[in-house]
Protein backbone atom coordinates (compact mmCIF):
# COMPACT_ATOMS: atom_id res chain seq x y z
CA UNK A 1 0.00 0.00 0.00
CA UNK A 2 2.76 2.26 1.15
CA UNK A 3 4.45 1.62 -1.41
CA UNK A 4 1.55 2.18 -4.45
CA UNK A 5 1.66 5.63 -2.71
CA UNK A 6 5.38 6.22 -3.30
CA UNK A 7 4.94 4.77 -6.90
CA UNK A 8 2.02 7.38 -7.71
CA UNK A 9 3.69 10.67 -6.19
CA UNK A 10 6.89 9.19 -8.18
CA UNK A 11 4.68 9.80 -11.06
CA UNK A 12 3.12 12.40 -10.28
CA UNK A 13 4.79 15.11 -12.20
CA UNK A 14 3.94 13.30 -15.38
CA UNK A 15 0.74 12.68 -14.59
CA UNK A 16 -0.08 16.26 -13.72
CA UNK A 17 1.62 17.53 -16.87
CA UNK A 18 -0.81 15.26 -18.62
CA UNK A 19 -3.42 16.68 -16.74
CA UNK A 20 -2.18 20.37 -17.77
CA UNK A 21 -2.44 18.96 -21.41
CA UNK A 22 -6.43 17.98 -20.60
CA UNK A 23 -7.32 21.16 -19.12
CA UNK A 24 -5.43 23.35 -22.24
CA UNK A 25 -7.31 20.97 -24.30
CA UNK A 26 -10.72 21.50 -23.00
CA UNK A 27 -10.62 25.12 -21.83
CA UNK A 28 -9.56 25.84 -26.08
CA UNK A 29 -12.09 23.48 -27.15
CA UNK A 30 -14.89 25.16 -25.31
CA UNK A 31 -13.49 28.62 -25.92
CA UNK A 32 -13.84 27.67 -29.86
CA UNK A 33 -17.18 26.12 -29.23
CA UNK A 34 -18.64 29.25 -27.72
CA UNK A 35 -17.54 31.21 -30.13
CA UNK A 36 -18.94 28.66 -33.21
CA UNK A 37 -22.11 28.23 -30.95
CA UNK A 38 -22.89 31.47 -30.13
CA UNK A 39 -22.35 32.47 -33.76
CA UNK A 40 -25.04 28.93 -34.72
CA UNK A 41 -27.37 29.99 -32.28
CA UNK A 42 -27.82 33.24 -33.31
CA UNK A 43 -27.65 32.83 -36.64
CA UNK A 44 -30.37 29.78 -36.98
CA UNK A 45 -32.88 32.77 -34.39
CA UNK A 46 -32.31 35.45 -36.46
CA UNK A 47 -30.89 34.67 -40.03
CA UNK A 48 -32.07 34.16 -43.36
CA UNK A 49 -34.42 31.29 -44.00
CA UNK A 50 -31.84 29.16 -46.03
CA UNK A 51 -28.93 30.28 -43.38
CA UNK A 52 -31.44 28.60 -40.47
CA UNK A 53 -31.72 26.14 -42.38
CA UNK A 54 -27.74 25.42 -42.96
CA UNK A 55 -27.56 25.77 -39.18
CA UNK A 56 -29.39 22.86 -38.68
CA UNK A 57 -27.86 20.92 -41.02
CA UNK A 58 -24.30 21.85 -39.20
CA UNK A 59 -26.50 20.83 -35.66
CA UNK A 60 -27.68 18.17 -37.03
CA UNK A 61 -24.27 16.65 -38.37
CA UNK A 62 -21.75 17.51 -36.07
CA UNK A 63 -24.28 16.04 -32.94
CA UNK A 64 -24.46 12.92 -35.08
CA UNK A 65 -21.36 11.86 -35.44
CA UNK A 66 -19.08 9.82 -32.58
CA UNK A 67 -16.41 12.46 -31.56
CA UNK A 68 -13.55 9.83 -32.65
CA UNK A 69 -15.10 10.21 -35.94
CA UNK A 70 -14.93 13.71 -36.15
CA UNK A 71 -11.37 13.43 -35.01
CA UNK A 72 -9.89 10.92 -37.28
CA UNK A 73 -11.52 12.87 -40.05
CA UNK A 74 -10.07 15.99 -39.50
CA UNK A 75 -6.62 14.84 -38.41
CA UNK A 76 -6.01 12.06 -40.83
CA UNK A 77 -8.50 12.52 -43.37
CA UNK A 78 -7.76 16.12 -44.17
CA UNK A 79 -4.34 15.87 -45.65
CA UNK A 80 -5.49 14.00 -48.58
CA UNK A 81 -7.23 16.86 -49.29
CA UNK A 82 -3.75 19.23 -48.84
CA UNK A 83 -4.94 20.39 -45.24
CA UNK A 84 -2.26 19.17 -43.03
CA UNK A 85 -3.55 20.15 -39.44
CA UNK A 86 -0.92 19.39 -36.67
CA UNK A 87 -2.75 16.84 -33.77
CA UNK A 88 -3.39 19.38 -30.50
CA UNK A 89 -5.19 21.79 -33.22
CA UNK A 90 -7.10 19.04 -34.71
CA UNK A 91 -7.95 17.65 -31.50
CA UNK A 92 -9.08 21.94 -30.64
CA UNK A 93 -10.51 21.77 -33.67
CA UNK A 94 -13.11 18.25 -33.24
CA UNK A 95 -13.70 18.64 -29.96
CA UNK A 96 -14.64 22.84 -30.15
CA UNK A 97 -16.47 22.28 -32.75
CA UNK A 98 -18.56 18.96 -31.88
CA UNK A 99 -19.10 21.51 -28.39
CA UNK A 100 -20.31 24.32 -30.81
CA UNK A 101 -23.38 22.07 -31.75
CA UNK A 102 -24.46 21.49 -28.39
CA UNK A 103 -23.85 24.87 -27.31
CA UNK A 104 -25.63 26.76 -29.91
CA UNK A 105 -28.36 24.60 -28.50
CA UNK A 106 -28.13 25.81 -25.34
CA UNK A 107 -27.79 29.16 -25.65
CA UNK A 108 -30.79 28.97 -28.67
CA UNK A 109 -33.02 27.51 -25.69
CA UNK A 110 -31.40 30.35 -23.45
CA UNK A 111 -32.53 33.38 -25.81
CA UNK A 112 -35.63 31.48 -26.78
CA UNK A 113 -36.99 31.26 -22.80
CA UNK A 114 -36.84 34.56 -22.54
CA UNK A 115 -40.38 36.19 -23.69
CA UNK A 116 -40.78 38.21 -26.33
CA UNK A 117 -43.29 40.70 -24.41
CA UNK A 118 -39.26 41.52 -22.68
CA UNK A 119 -38.19 42.36 -27.00
CA UNK A 120 -41.59 44.48 -27.07
CA UNK A 121 -40.53 46.18 -24.09
CA UNK A 122 -37.37 47.45 -25.17
CA UNK A 123 -38.67 48.30 -28.47
CA UNK A 124 -41.11 50.38 -26.80
CA UNK A 125 -38.98 52.56 -24.59
CA UNK A 126 -36.91 53.47 -27.83
CA UNK A 127 -34.28 50.70 -27.80
CA UNK A 128 -33.41 49.34 -31.40
CA UNK A 129 -33.43 45.53 -31.48
CA UNK A 130 -29.40 45.28 -31.16
CA UNK A 131 -30.02 46.78 -28.06
CA UNK A 132 -32.38 44.86 -26.80
CA UNK A 133 -30.61 42.19 -27.66
CA UNK A 134 -27.20 43.54 -25.56
CA UNK A 135 -28.88 44.99 -22.76
CA UNK A 136 -32.16 42.76 -22.15
CA UNK A 137 -32.06 39.34 -24.05
CA UNK A 138 -28.36 38.33 -23.39
CA UNK A 139 -27.13 39.14 -19.57
CA UNK A 140 -30.61 37.14 -18.87
CA UNK A 141 -29.40 34.21 -21.58
CA UNK A 142 -25.95 33.53 -20.34
CA UNK A 143 -27.26 33.31 -16.89
CA UNK A 144 -30.03 30.93 -17.93
CA UNK A 145 -27.76 29.01 -19.99
CA UNK A 146 -25.03 28.30 -17.59
CA UNK A 147 -26.22 25.21 -15.94
CA UNK A 148 -25.93 23.90 -19.67
CA UNK A 149 -22.71 25.36 -20.49
CA UNK A 150 -21.09 23.77 -17.20
CA UNK A 151 -23.02 20.30 -18.32
CA UNK A 152 -21.56 20.85 -21.54
CA UNK A 153 -17.87 21.91 -20.29
CA UNK A 154 -17.81 18.21 -18.05
CA UNK A 155 -18.05 16.46 -21.44
CA UNK A 156 -16.00 17.70 -23.22
CA UNK A 157 -13.90 17.33 -20.31
CA UNK A 158 -13.92 13.98 -20.19
CA UNK A 159 -14.01 13.31 -24.16
CA UNK A 160 -10.78 15.07 -24.00
CA UNK A 161 -8.81 11.46 -23.47
CA UNK A 162 -9.82 10.51 -26.78
CA UNK A 163 -7.39 13.07 -27.85
CA UNK A 164 -4.59 10.57 -27.18
CA UNK A 165 -6.15 8.22 -30.29
CA UNK A 166 -4.16 11.38 -32.05
CA UNK A 167 -1.11 10.61 -30.00
CA UNK A 168 -1.44 14.06 -27.73
CA UNK A 169 0.41 13.70 -24.27
CA UNK A 170 -2.86 14.15 -22.24
CA UNK A 171 -3.05 12.09 -19.12
CA UNK A 172 -4.62 9.45 -20.26
CA UNK A 173 -1.79 8.73 -22.39
CA UNK A 174 0.82 9.80 -20.05
CA UNK A 175 -0.99 7.18 -17.27
CA UNK A 176 -0.68 4.20 -20.02
CA UNK A 177 3.47 5.47 -20.87
CA UNK A 178 3.85 4.90 -16.89
CA UNK A 179 1.69 1.39 -16.99
CA UNK A 180 4.09 0.62 -20.57
CA UNK A 181 7.10 0.07 -18.13
CA UNK A 182 5.74 -0.38 -14.90
CA UNK A 183 2.79 -2.85 -15.60
CA UNK A 184 0.45 -1.76 -12.93
CA UNK A 185 -2.97 -0.45 -14.37
CA UNK A 186 -4.84 -0.43 -11.93
CA UNK A 187 -3.04 2.17 -9.16
CA UNK A 188 -2.15 4.33 -12.42
CA UNK A 189 -5.79 4.33 -13.98
CA UNK A 190 -6.93 4.69 -10.89
CA UNK A 191 -4.91 7.96 -10.20
CA UNK A 192 -6.20 9.13 -13.44
CA UNK A 193 -9.88 8.51 -12.26
CA UNK A 194 -9.18 10.59 -8.98
CA UNK A 195 -7.62 13.44 -10.77
CA UNK A 196 -10.02 14.10 -13.97
CA UNK A 197 -12.54 13.77 -11.02
CA UNK A 198 -10.45 16.76 -9.34
CA UNK A 199 -10.67 18.57 -12.54
CA UNK A 200 -14.17 18.10 -13.07
CA UNK A 201 -15.41 18.65 -9.27
CA UNK A 202 -12.94 22.00 -9.52
CA UNK A 203 -14.61 22.95 -12.82
CA UNK A 204 -18.31 22.59 -11.42
CA UNK A 205 -17.63 24.45 -8.25
CA UNK A 206 -15.70 27.17 -10.01
CA UNK A 207 -18.82 27.72 -12.48
CA UNK A 208 -21.18 27.69 -9.45
CA UNK A 209 -19.92 29.95 -7.74
CA UNK A 210 -19.21 32.70 -11.10
CA UNK A 211 -23.14 32.00 -11.30
CA UNK A 212 -23.58 33.08 -7.58
CA UNK A 213 -21.43 36.00 -8.35
CA UNK A 214 -23.65 37.15 -11.03
CA UNK A 215 -27.01 36.02 -9.49
CA UNK A 216 -30.13 38.45 -9.67
CA UNK A 217 -31.60 38.59 -6.24
CA UNK A 218 -35.20 37.61 -6.54
CA UNK A 219 -34.51 36.29 -10.23
CA UNK A 220 -35.15 32.28 -11.91
CA UNK A 221 -31.85 31.23 -10.86
CA UNK A 222 -31.55 28.98 -7.64
CA UNK A 223 -28.65 28.04 -5.91
CA UNK A 224 -28.26 24.63 -5.84
CA UNK A 225 -28.93 24.16 -9.43
CA UNK B 1 -15.67 36.02 -4.09
CA UNK B 2 -15.00 39.32 -6.03
CA UNK B 3 -16.25 40.03 -9.35
CA UNK B 4 -13.84 42.00 -10.87
CA UNK B 5 -10.84 39.38 -9.45
CA UNK B 6 -12.79 36.59 -10.89
CA UNK B 7 -12.41 38.37 -14.31
CA UNK B 8 -9.33 39.07 -14.59
CA UNK B 9 -8.37 35.20 -13.66
CA UNK B 10 -10.44 34.16 -16.35
CA UNK B 11 -8.66 36.69 -18.93
CA UNK B 12 -5.37 35.49 -17.34
CA UNK B 13 -6.33 32.07 -17.52
CA UNK B 14 -7.60 32.07 -21.53
CA UNK B 15 -4.72 34.28 -22.68
CA UNK B 16 -2.02 31.91 -21.05
CA UNK B 17 -4.11 29.29 -22.84
CA UNK B 18 -4.08 30.64 -26.10
CA UNK B 19 -0.26 31.68 -26.11
CA UNK B 20 0.56 27.77 -24.82
CA UNK B 21 -0.68 27.22 -28.56
CA UNK B 22 1.62 29.26 -30.39
CA UNK B 23 4.48 28.13 -28.35
CA UNK B 24 5.92 25.71 -30.16
CA UNK B 25 9.60 26.61 -31.56
CA UNK B 26 11.41 27.11 -34.36
CA UNK B 27 15.16 24.92 -35.33
CA UNK B 28 17.42 25.70 -38.16
CA UNK B 29 18.27 21.63 -38.86
CA UNK B 30 16.52 19.80 -41.68
CA UNK B 31 13.81 17.81 -39.31
CA UNK B 32 13.21 13.51 -39.53
CA UNK B 33 9.45 13.11 -37.94
CA UNK B 34 9.44 9.52 -36.67
CA UNK B 35 6.34 7.91 -35.53
CA UNK B 36 6.34 5.36 -32.83
CA UNK B 37 3.83 3.73 -30.81
CA UNK B 38 5.92 4.07 -27.06
CA UNK B 39 4.28 1.11 -25.53
CA UNK B 40 6.37 -2.04 -26.69
CA UNK B 41 9.54 -2.73 -24.89
CA UNK B 42 12.09 -3.32 -25.06
CA UNK B 43 11.81 -1.64 -28.43
CA UNK B 44 9.66 1.82 -27.04
CA UNK B 45 8.79 3.15 -24.12
CA UNK B 46 8.94 5.99 -22.17
CA UNK B 47 11.19 6.88 -18.74
CA UNK B 48 10.54 10.18 -17.65
CA UNK B 49 8.98 11.94 -20.15
CA UNK B 50 11.90 10.17 -22.37
CA UNK B 51 12.04 7.92 -25.31
CA UNK B 52 14.04 4.52 -25.39
CA UNK B 53 14.44 1.68 -26.68
CA UNK B 54 16.44 -0.30 -29.27
CA UNK B 55 14.17 1.68 -31.96
CA UNK B 56 14.52 5.37 -30.26
CA UNK B 57 18.19 4.93 -29.92
CA UNK B 58 18.28 3.56 -33.74
CA UNK B 59 16.60 6.52 -34.55
CA UNK B 60 18.70 8.67 -32.53
CA UNK B 61 21.88 7.35 -34.78
CA UNK B 62 20.31 7.07 -37.58
CA UNK B 63 19.79 11.03 -37.32
CA UNK B 64 23.03 11.70 -36.67
CA UNK B 65 24.17 10.32 -39.61
CA UNK B 66 21.62 11.81 -41.69
CA UNK B 67 22.34 15.24 -39.92
CA UNK B 68 19.12 15.84 -39.17
CA UNK B 69 17.19 16.60 -36.32
CA UNK B 70 14.91 13.46 -34.82
CA UNK B 71 11.46 14.36 -33.50
CA UNK B 72 9.81 11.80 -32.17
CA UNK B 73 5.77 11.43 -32.45
CA UNK B 74 4.10 9.01 -30.11
CA UNK B 75 0.40 7.55 -31.34
CA UNK B 76 -1.15 4.43 -31.60
CA UNK B 77 0.33 1.42 -33.70
CA UNK B 78 -2.51 0.97 -36.00
CA UNK B 79 -2.35 5.10 -37.04
CA UNK B 80 1.38 5.11 -37.97
CA UNK B 81 0.44 3.62 -41.74
CA UNK B 82 -2.27 6.49 -41.98
CA UNK B 83 0.28 9.02 -40.30
CA UNK B 84 2.97 7.98 -42.54
CA UNK B 85 0.40 8.73 -45.98
CA UNK B 86 -1.48 11.90 -44.50
CA UNK B 87 2.34 13.57 -44.44
CA UNK B 88 2.30 13.86 -40.92
CA UNK B 89 5.04 11.70 -40.17
CA UNK B 90 8.60 10.96 -42.24
CA UNK B 91 9.47 7.45 -41.22
CA UNK B 92 8.11 5.19 -39.05
CA UNK B 93 10.12 2.89 -36.32
CA UNK B 94 7.89 1.03 -34.26
CA UNK B 95 9.44 -2.95 -34.19
CA UNK B 96 7.17 -3.05 -37.69
CA UNK B 97 7.29 -6.60 -39.20
CA UNK B 98 7.57 -6.00 -43.15
CA UNK B 99 4.32 -7.43 -44.68
CA UNK B 100 2.95 -7.67 -47.96
CA UNK B 101 0.17 -6.01 -47.08
CA UNK B 102 1.41 -3.17 -44.97
CA UNK B 103 3.88 -2.93 -48.02
CA UNK B 104 0.66 -1.97 -50.52
CA UNK B 105 0.75 0.89 -48.11
CA UNK B 106 3.73 1.61 -47.77
CA UNK B 107 7.64 1.06 -48.26
CA UNK B 108 10.35 -0.53 -46.25
CA UNK B 109 14.06 0.01 -45.57
CA UNK B 110 16.38 -3.29 -45.37
CA UNK B 111 15.65 -5.23 -42.56
CA UNK B 112 17.25 -4.11 -38.83
CA UNK B 113 16.08 -6.88 -36.19
CA UNK B 114 14.49 -10.64 -36.69
CA UNK B 115 11.72 -12.08 -35.04
CA UNK B 116 9.41 -15.03 -34.61
CA UNK B 117 6.07 -14.70 -32.70
CA UNK B 118 6.01 -16.32 -29.30
CA UNK B 119 3.40 -17.87 -27.14
CA UNK B 120 3.26 -16.84 -23.74
CA UNK B 121 1.33 -18.28 -21.03
CA UNK B 122 1.44 -17.11 -16.81
CA UNK B 123 4.48 -18.69 -15.27
CA UNK B 124 2.00 -21.35 -13.55
CA UNK B 125 0.52 -22.11 -15.93
CA UNK B 126 0.69 -26.04 -16.94
CA UNK B 127 -0.74 -25.58 -20.86
CA UNK B 128 1.49 -27.94 -22.84
CA UNK B 129 2.07 -26.71 -26.61
CA UNK B 130 3.65 -29.65 -28.63
CA UNK B 131 2.63 -28.57 -32.32
CA UNK B 132 0.35 -25.46 -33.44
CA UNK B 133 -2.62 -26.70 -33.87
CA UNK B 134 -2.30 -27.38 -30.38
CA UNK B 135 -3.71 -23.29 -30.20
CA UNK B 136 -7.36 -24.01 -31.07
CA UNK B 137 -7.96 -25.37 -27.44
CA UNK B 138 -7.53 -22.25 -25.92
CA UNK B 139 -8.31 -18.50 -25.79
CA UNK B 140 -5.61 -16.14 -27.11
CA UNK B 141 -4.86 -12.53 -26.61
CA UNK B 142 -3.19 -10.26 -28.92
CA UNK B 143 -2.63 -6.40 -30.05
CA UNK B 144 -4.63 -5.50 -32.68
CA UNK B 145 -2.85 -5.13 -35.89
CA UNK B 146 0.75 -6.84 -34.73
CA UNK B 147 1.85 -9.86 -37.09
CA UNK B 148 0.65 -11.95 -33.97
CA UNK B 149 -3.24 -11.17 -34.00
CA UNK B 150 -2.49 -11.62 -38.52
CA UNK B 151 -1.20 -14.86 -38.25
CA UNK B 152 -3.88 -16.28 -35.74
CA UNK B 153 -6.72 -14.91 -37.67
CA UNK B 154 -5.50 -16.36 -41.08
CA UNK B 155 -3.91 -19.69 -40.07
CA UNK B 156 -6.68 -20.74 -37.44
CA UNK B 157 -9.94 -18.49 -37.77
CA UNK B 158 -10.23 -18.09 -41.56
CA UNK B 159 -9.69 -21.74 -42.16
CA UNK B 160 -12.00 -22.46 -39.39
CA UNK B 161 -10.00 -24.66 -36.61
CA UNK B 162 -10.67 -21.69 -34.14
CA UNK B 163 -13.88 -20.12 -32.79
CA UNK B 164 -14.05 -16.12 -33.57
CA UNK B 165 -14.58 -15.65 -30.13
CA UNK B 166 -11.23 -17.36 -28.52
CA UNK B 167 -9.09 -14.33 -30.48
CA UNK B 168 -9.26 -11.11 -27.97
CA UNK B 169 -8.17 -8.21 -29.72
CA UNK B 170 -6.48 -5.46 -27.39
CA UNK B 171 -4.79 -1.84 -28.05
CA UNK B 172 -1.47 -3.19 -26.75
CA UNK B 173 0.29 -6.16 -25.28
CA UNK B 174 -0.13 -4.51 -21.71
CA UNK B 175 -4.02 -5.12 -22.04
CA UNK B 176 -3.48 -8.53 -23.66
CA UNK B 177 -0.95 -9.49 -20.89
CA UNK B 178 -2.63 -8.09 -17.89
CA UNK B 179 -6.12 -9.56 -18.90
CA UNK B 180 -4.09 -13.14 -19.32
CA UNK B 181 -2.75 -12.86 -15.54
CA UNK B 182 -5.91 -11.94 -14.52
CA UNK B 183 -7.49 -15.16 -15.65
CA UNK B 184 -9.72 -13.97 -18.51
CA UNK B 185 -7.13 -15.71 -21.29
CA UNK B 186 -5.07 -18.90 -21.41
CA UNK B 187 -2.59 -17.74 -23.84
CA UNK B 188 -1.00 -14.05 -25.81
CA UNK B 189 0.97 -14.14 -28.78
CA UNK B 190 3.72 -11.88 -28.77
CA UNK B 191 6.95 -11.16 -30.74
CA UNK B 192 9.65 -12.99 -29.05
CA UNK B 193 11.59 -9.77 -28.84
CA UNK B 194 8.95 -8.28 -26.76
CA UNK B 195 8.07 -11.49 -24.66
CA UNK B 196 11.69 -10.86 -23.43
CA UNK B 197 11.49 -7.68 -22.35
CA UNK B 198 7.64 -8.36 -20.51
CA UNK B 199 9.38 -11.29 -18.93
CA UNK B 200 11.92 -9.28 -16.76
CA UNK B 201 8.37 -7.17 -15.61
CA UNK B 202 5.82 -9.89 -15.20
CA UNK B 203 5.19 -13.27 -14.36
CA UNK B 204 5.38 -15.07 -17.74
CA UNK B 205 6.86 -17.49 -19.51
CA UNK B 206 7.54 -18.45 -23.21
CA UNK B 207 5.53 -22.15 -23.98
CA UNK B 208 6.06 -22.28 -27.60
CA UNK B 209 7.54 -20.29 -30.38
CA UNK B 210 6.33 -20.24 -33.98
CA UNK B 211 9.09 -19.31 -36.66
CA UNK B 212 7.90 -17.23 -38.83
CA UNK B 213 11.35 -15.66 -39.30
CA UNK B 214 9.81 -11.74 -39.39
CA UNK B 215 11.40 -9.01 -39.68
CA UNK B 216 11.67 -5.64 -38.32
CA UNK B 217 11.88 -2.61 -40.68
CA UNK B 218 11.36 1.68 -41.13
CA UNK B 219 8.60 2.55 -42.87
CA UNK B 220 8.34 4.97 -45.67
CA UNK B 221 5.93 6.71 -47.71
CA UNK B 222 6.00 5.10 -51.06
CA UNK B 223 7.53 8.61 -52.59
CA UNK B 224 9.42 8.68 -50.12
CA UNK B 225 13.00 10.78 -51.28
CA UNK B 226 14.88 9.41 -48.13
CA UNK B 227 14.89 5.76 -48.48
CA UNK B 228 18.29 4.94 -50.20
CA UNK B 229 19.82 7.63 -47.78
CA UNK B 230 18.19 5.73 -44.84
CA UNK B 231 19.03 2.07 -46.02
CA UNK B 232 22.68 3.52 -46.51
CA UNK B 233 23.10 4.91 -42.81
CA UNK B 234 20.92 1.79 -41.71
CA UNK B 235 23.75 -0.93 -43.21
CA UNK B 236 26.89 1.24 -41.68
CA UNK B 237 24.91 1.30 -38.19
CA UNK B 238 24.21 -2.67 -38.29
CA UNK B 239 27.67 -3.06 -39.35
CA UNK B 240 28.70 -0.90 -35.96
CA UNK B 241 29.97 -1.07 -32.12
CA UNK B 242 27.08 1.19 -31.72
CA UNK B 243 24.27 -1.37 -32.58
CA UNK B 244 25.96 -3.99 -30.73
CA UNK B 245 25.89 -1.46 -27.55
CA UNK B 246 22.14 -0.43 -28.60
CA UNK B 247 21.13 -3.96 -28.62
CA UNK B 248 22.94 -5.01 -25.18
CA UNK B 249 21.49 -1.95 -23.39
CA UNK B 250 18.00 -3.26 -23.92
CA UNK B 251 17.99 -7.11 -24.62
CA UNK B 252 20.75 -9.38 -23.07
Amino acid sequence: MIESILFVFENMPLLLKGALVAVELTVLSILLGMVVGLLVAILRLYGPKYVKKLMKIYEWVLRGLPILVILFIIYFGFPSLGVNIPAFISAVLGLGLRSSAYQAQIYRGAIQSIGVEQVEAGLSIGMNRAKTMLYVIVPQAIRLSLPGFTNEFTIVLKDSPLAYALGIAELLKQGRNIIVTSFRPFTIYLTCAIIYFLLFHFFYYLFRKIAEVYEVPGYIMSKKS
Amino acid sequence: MNKSLLKLGIIILSVFLVFSLFSCGKNEKEVLRVGTNAEYPPFEFTENNEFKGIDMDLAKVLGEKLNMEVKIHDMDFDSLIPALNAKKIDIAMAAMTVTEDRKEQVDFSIPYYSVDQAIIAPEDSNIEINEEDDLTEYTIGAQNGTTGQIYIDKNFIDKDKMNKKQLNKYPTNIEAITDMLNGNLDLVIIDSSAAKGYKKMKPIKTIYTIKTGENYAIALRQDSQLKEKINTALKEILKSDQWTDILNRYIK
